[in-house]
């Protein structure tokens, strides 16, 4: 009866096809008929999507279409807003992740994610790469940690440039080292997939480069999502690219397909310019 | 005719003037065809008029109020036997409050002594015409402002101008009374404390560990050293301060975190009000709550804990005494009154941390707790230290709370179950009642003043800046 | 694993399937410490409810504390006596002056009707005992009734008579109780107590709604007291307070947020301003007794100090509340106002005020209501003063509602401790109204821009 009233009220689902390759085999991450709502309004459509392992996809469209709200459903990061509600299959690994059973601390810490605007804690570099580590107890001793530190730090290329000051506020880096500073906490609690919620937005042009080469690295470890508002950084770092339109997965393919023989009709007028 | 009734005539008397400016500022429109034709609208000429008999007639009563009183009396001084003259000052007061006793009719001339006879004519006579005179005076300044007034509108007068500077100047008035009131503090507190410590050396006041004005009073100049020491009212006020924000800073702390953090929406919509009715609530409610409620319950369980413990041979216990006024219950009733202050600061700084490091927080995996114990009271740590300063200030100057529940012994101590006093209590103590002004006993009071105002003071400027700068560093 | 900060960054890449076993180890690891974790969370969570629950309790047990000492002093214990106005015994006759009833010695008329009524009692201590049982005002009370009245005369009249206070304490609280001798609160004797039984089988003991309470100024006795002197002086304190800081307080807040020029007089006033808002009230006390009675040479125990003092007092908080008021509407009204050729007077005046109007009532009324609490600045001026008096004007001697609770909690007569209680149920109605208008001013009021 309520849940009658209920559908009643929401809005109409309209079906659509998502254009090119959505689907993959022995994906990382399987979502199926997802729908996201806040409050009565709902900002994502049935979107069917597999992400696959070891790979880097990126997610394009028009401001407002949904991109970072389903990044944030990936590792239910949309739980701290009191308004928002998920529905569908979302699978990591064949495991539902929107399951009552699953923690979630534990997904979060299989899927990391890296934000728009640097957010390093106000605390030491060192203590803000040991977080994760200390959260979770990662590690035994103050040895291990170091360890774990250190090796986070070079794999982020950051090594050399704060060894000597591993105890200085981190809030003291520039922009680009800082967000190198937050992928390098990430990859310490060593995530399989890493969210990246437009991460070089905040940057400068050198510092997107550098942040670039180190997502394409990253990826033969880590599964890694990335939204983005710049076509070009899509086409240079993923091998997928997924287009949203209006809360529409519109189409998904191989990033050189998309950009260079689209099928759907919305993705040619975005990539050429003419949807902004 | 008195007081009221004459500021009465004044205002209704503004009033009129208002009407006819505006009367007047129309008739003089007429001729030169209507009132766009004025330099300005008729209700500034009005408002001028009425400004003109209202503002000179004020100054001259509210002066006539305050001068008339000293002006009177040190002319009556001069009528009084040379012999009085040379009396020292506290006696002279004296003499001169019987003359004005005798002048009323209480108390006859005879037994204030025949010599008085003429101050006590000439303060008659004097007080006679200054009542008779004042209204007349006020009538006349009143009249003559409104004729300037009115003799001022004319078509080409701007008395928008005229009007917007008296605006600006009494804006300015208004606001510079902040600056009156902490001079007035200042000099009141500074003053008599020197005064004070005119009486009494400094360092025994700051040093001495033994405080007992009433001593003082009886021994007078002899005893009068040595009883004012101020050591034990600082630590009982630290005792019972420290008690409060025990129980105040996690209380107030841990549950402005809930509601900011963890709480439906419906139900910060219910408990945050529940807890601010804690705020409204008078101190001295809190006082009757601490006196007959808190202290005697604290009391009943420290007896029946010692008696516990005497069964059973526990020395510890067996020794407990529990004070009737002890600094527990005014240090626990004081802390339940500042959980409101904390928790609606705590709630600012606590906000004012950005989401986006708690995002950061909770995408590594973090739980909730963690993310607020690791994250965001490192970061608010600042806000929230300030917070504690302003709260320990608020505790330091609270006064009706202990002057209900904590005693006037003044004990040297840091047991929470003994009975202690505070500078507060001893300022109220000393100055309740009537007492004279200059006795080192209600100097004291100021003096005691003078400190709980530096302290408090202090904390503040430091507490505000911290959360100054932290709110800055978000900002 | 290998040690990483001697090997070249290349050599750090691991393989796919070290990863795997590395993540799978992690993952143990996490496993291990989640169950602690969850229940750190728990325990948290507890911590925060906790808090809420104790501060809630402390509002739910002031409260119920206060109401169940109060409660009772909203009845009072009468006692129905009937008495002959007898006009040889009082040397009255129903045609006597004003002058000779007031003449007439009702004092010992009072006893002798009451030794009437009980015959059997002899003993000069025993008739002492009888008499406390009756408030002492009351000859007085029954020479009111035939001034009033002077038929009454020669007549016999059943009187409903004032109980003392602790023959009412003991007839509220321990009367008709079991009560362990501990628990009786009774300061009566036996003889006393039998005589309340007596009384109370014959019907004469009555209780009846304590209008005492509301008509009555303070007294020395308990039963008479009541609370009219303290709401009138603190009706006239609020009235002067009001009048001086709303128009001081919205004339600042205008200054600062839109005429004052930026400078070093404008930062030392906003300095001066915030700092008076933390200073203890105590101190504004002694600013009152220092300059405004002292030096000036006002007197003592007026509200019109009293409205002084509580003025500069809650200043601050009008201050601080209308500039927020004032700073919250929006700049494009000025804007606007201006751009018509308005004078910055004018767009203050006819604009900005009028929409910051409900924000600055708002912070009066709640600057209104901690002026009415207040209590320790006018102990410093005097208004704790025994006055039996209501003022009936800003420059008699008064006190006000917490002073005078101040003063009743200090006596010793445990009758005053519910008296006490009672007029701080009336305060806290006081407050609860006017904070309640503050809301619902502001909810009703409040605009969004």
């Amino acid at each position: 009866m309520n849940t009658a009233q209920q559908s009643m009220t929401e809005i109409v689902k309209e079906t659509y096809q998502t254009s090119g390759h959505p689907l993959l085999d022995d994906p990382k991450m399987r979502v199926r008929g997802a729908n996201v709502f806040y409050a009565q309004k709902q900002a994502i459509f049935d979107v069917n999507l597999d992400i696959g392992k070891n790979q880097v996809i990126s997610m394009i469209g028009p401001s407002g279409c949904g991109k970072s709200t389903f990044l944030r459903c990936l590792n239910r990061m949309n739980d701290t807003i009191d308004i928002c509600r998920v529905e569908g299959q979302l699978l990591l690994e064949s495991q539902d992740i929107y399951d009552k059973k699953i923690d979630v601390v534990e997904l979060r810490a299989r899927v990391g994610m890296v934000f728009q605007k640097p957010n390093p804690f106000p605390k030491s570099i060192y203590e803000n790469v040991a977080y994760g580590a200390r959260i979770h107890g990662l590690t035994d001793n103050k040895v291990q940690l170091d360890e774990l530190v250190e090796k986070s730090l070079i794999r982020c290329g950051l090594w050399n440039e704060v060894k000597d000051r591993l105890e200085e506020p981190a809030t003291g880096l520039s922009g680009g080292q800082q967000q190198r500073l937050c992928i390098a906490r990430a990859i310490a609690v060593n995530p399989e997939v890493i969210l990246m919620d437009e991460p070089c937005s905040a940057l400068d042009p050198i510092a997107t480069a550098t942040v670039e080469e180190l997502i394409h690295e990253l990826s033969e470890n880590f599964t890694i999502c990335i939204v983005t508002h710049s076509m070009q950084q899509a086409a240079r770092v993923s091998q997928r690219t997924a287009y949203f339109h209006l809360g529409k997965l519109i189409e998904v393919n191989d990033t050189s397909q998309v950009f260079t023989n689209p099928e759907h009709q919305l993705t040619e007028e975005y990539i050429t310019g003419r949807i902004g | 005719m008195n007081l009221s009734t004459l500021l009465l005539i004044t205002f209704v008397a503004s009033a009129g003037a208002y009407f006819i400016g505006y009367t007047r500022s129309q008739q003089i429109a007429k001729p030169i065809g209507g009132v766009r034709h004025l330099a300005t609208l008729p209700s500034y000429y009005a408002s001028m008029m009425s400004i003109w008999a209202l503002v000179p007639a004020l100054i001259a009563v509210v002066l006539w109020s305050v001068l008339d009183g000293s002006i009177i009396s040190s002319l009556v001084k001069g009528a009084l036997p040379t012999e009085a003259k040379q009396m020292s000052q506290e006696n002279l007061g004296l003499l001169m409050s019987q003359v004005e006793n005798v002048a009323i009719g209480i108390g006859s001339i005879e037994t204030l002594g025949i010599e008085y006879q003429p101050a006590v004519e000439r303060l008659k006579s004097l007080t006679l015409v200054s009542k008779q005179s004042m209204p007349v005076l006020v009538i006349v300044i009143l009249i003559i402002g409104m004729l300037l007034g009115f003799r001022a509108i004319s078509p080409h007068y701007n008395a928008r101008y005229a009007v917007e500077k008296i605006f600006n100047v009494t804006l300015f008035v208004c606001s510079s009374i902040a600056i009156f009131t902490t001079f007035g503090i200042v000099f009141s507190v500074l003053l008599e404390s020197l005064a004070f410590f005119q009486k009494v050396p400094f360092f025994d006041f700051v040093l001495g560990t033994h405080w007992s004005p009433q001593i003082a009073i009886r021994a007078d100049q002899a005893g009068a050293s040595g009883s004012f020491g101020v050591i034990p009212l600082i630590v009982g006020t630290l005792l019972i301060s420290f008690i409060a924000l025990l129980i105040a800073v996690p209380v107030g702390l841990m549950s402005a975190v809930y509601l900011s953090e963890y709480a439906s929406r419906r139900v910060r919509g219910i408990v945050k009000p529940a807890l601010e009715i804690l705020a409204g609530v008078p101190t001295v409610v809190y006082g009757f709550f601490a006196a007959l409620t808190v202290a005697p319950a604290i009391r009943r369980y420290g007896d029946a804990l010692r008696d516990w413990g005497a069964e059973r041979d526990i020395e510890f216990l067996a020794n407990l005494a529990v004070s009737s006024e002890s600094a527990l219950a005014a240090g626990l009733v004081m802390g339940v009154m500042i959980i409101p202050f904390v928790s609606s600061l705590s709630d600012d700084v606590i906000n004012a941390v950005p989401q986006s490091l708690r995002d950061g927080s909770y995408g590594l995996g973090a739980t909730q707790s963690e993310t607020i114990k690791k994250v965001v009271f490192p970061a608010a740590l600042p806000g929230i230290v300030g917070g504690v300063l302003l709260a320990a200030s608020r505790a330091i100057g609270e006064t009706m709370i202990v002057v209900m529940a904590a005693g006037l012994a003044a004990n040297l101590t840091v047991n929470p179950l003994e009975a202690v006093t505070t500078v507060t209590v001893q300022i109220v103590t000393l100055l309740v009642g009537d007492q004279e002004f200059d006795s080192a006993k209600t100097l004291a009071a100021f003096a005691l003043g003078l400190f709980l105002f530096v302290i408090t003071l202090a904390l503040n400027v430091v507490a505000l800046k911290v959360v100054k700068k932290y709110r800055e560093q978000y900002d | 694993m290998t040690d990483s900060s001697n090997t070249a960054s290349n050599d750090s890449m691991p393989t796919p399937v070290e990863v795997d076993q590395a993540r799978a180890e992690l993952a143990k690891r996490r496993a291990a410490s989640l169950k602690k974790r969850n229940a750190a969370e728990k325990r948290f969570q507890w911590a925060g409810r906790l808090s809420i629950a104790f501060g809630i309790a402390c509002v739910l047990f002031l409260f119920t504390d206060i109401f169940s000492k109060g409660i009772s002093a909203f009845t009072q214990t009468y006692i129905d006596v009937e008495i002959t106005f007898d006009a040889e015994q009082l040397g009255l006759t129903p045609q006597s002056t004003e002058k000779e009833i007031k003449a007439a010695s009702f004092g010992s008329f009072f006893k002798k009707s009451l030794r009437a009524q009980y015959p059997e009692i002899t003993e000069r201590k025993a008739k002492r005992q009888l008499y406390a049982l009756f408030t002492s005002d009351m000859p007085l009370i029954l020479r009111n009734m035939v001034v009033a009245d002077p038929s009454l005369i020669g007549t016999t009249q059943t009187i409903s008579m004032i109980a003392d206070d602790d023959f009412d304490t003991y007839y509220k609280h321990s009367y008709g109780k079991n009560l362990g001798p501990d628990e009786k609160i009774s300061r009566l004797n036996e003889m006393q107590e039998n005589l309340v039984h007596q009384l109370v089988r014959s019907g004469a003991v009555k209780k009846k709604f304590n209008s005492i309470l509301f008509t009555n100024s303070d007294s020395r006795e308990p039963e008479l007291a009541g609370i009219k002197g303290a709401i009138m002086g603190s009706i006239l304190t609020l009235f002067v307070t009001l009048i001086l800081s709303f128009p001081i307080a919205v004339a600042t807040a205008i200054y600062l947020e839109e005429f004052a020029p930026t400078n070093k007089i404008t930062d030392f006033i906003e300095v001066n301003i915030n700092n008076l808002a933390a200073v203890p009230s105590v101190i504004f006390g002694l600013l009152g007794l220092a300059v405004f009675i002292n030096f000036f040479g006002m007197p003592r125990s007026v509200p019109l100090i009293g409205g002084f003092v509580l003025t500069l007092m809650t200043l601050p908080t009008i201050i601080i509340s209308s500039r927020a008021a004032i700073k919250a509407v929006p700049p494009s009204i000025r804007e606007a106002a201006l751009g018509m050729g308005a004078s910055k007077v004018q767009t203050v005046v006819h604009h900005v005020l009028p929409l910051a109007m409900p924000g600055m009532l708002t912070g009066t009324i709640i600057g209104m209501a901690q002026a009415l609490g207040e209590t320790a600045p006018l102990l410093m001026i005097g208004m704790v003063a025994f006055i039996v008096d209501a003022p009936s004007g800003i420059t008699d001697p008064a006190t006000v509602l917490p002073v005078q609770i101040f003063l009743w909690s200090d006596s010793p007569e445990r009758a005053f401790v519910e008296k006490t209680s009672a007029a701080i149920m009336v305060l806290l109605t006081f407050l609860i109204c006017m904070n309640s208008l503050a809301v619902w001013l502001r909810k009703r009021l409040e605009r969004r821009w």
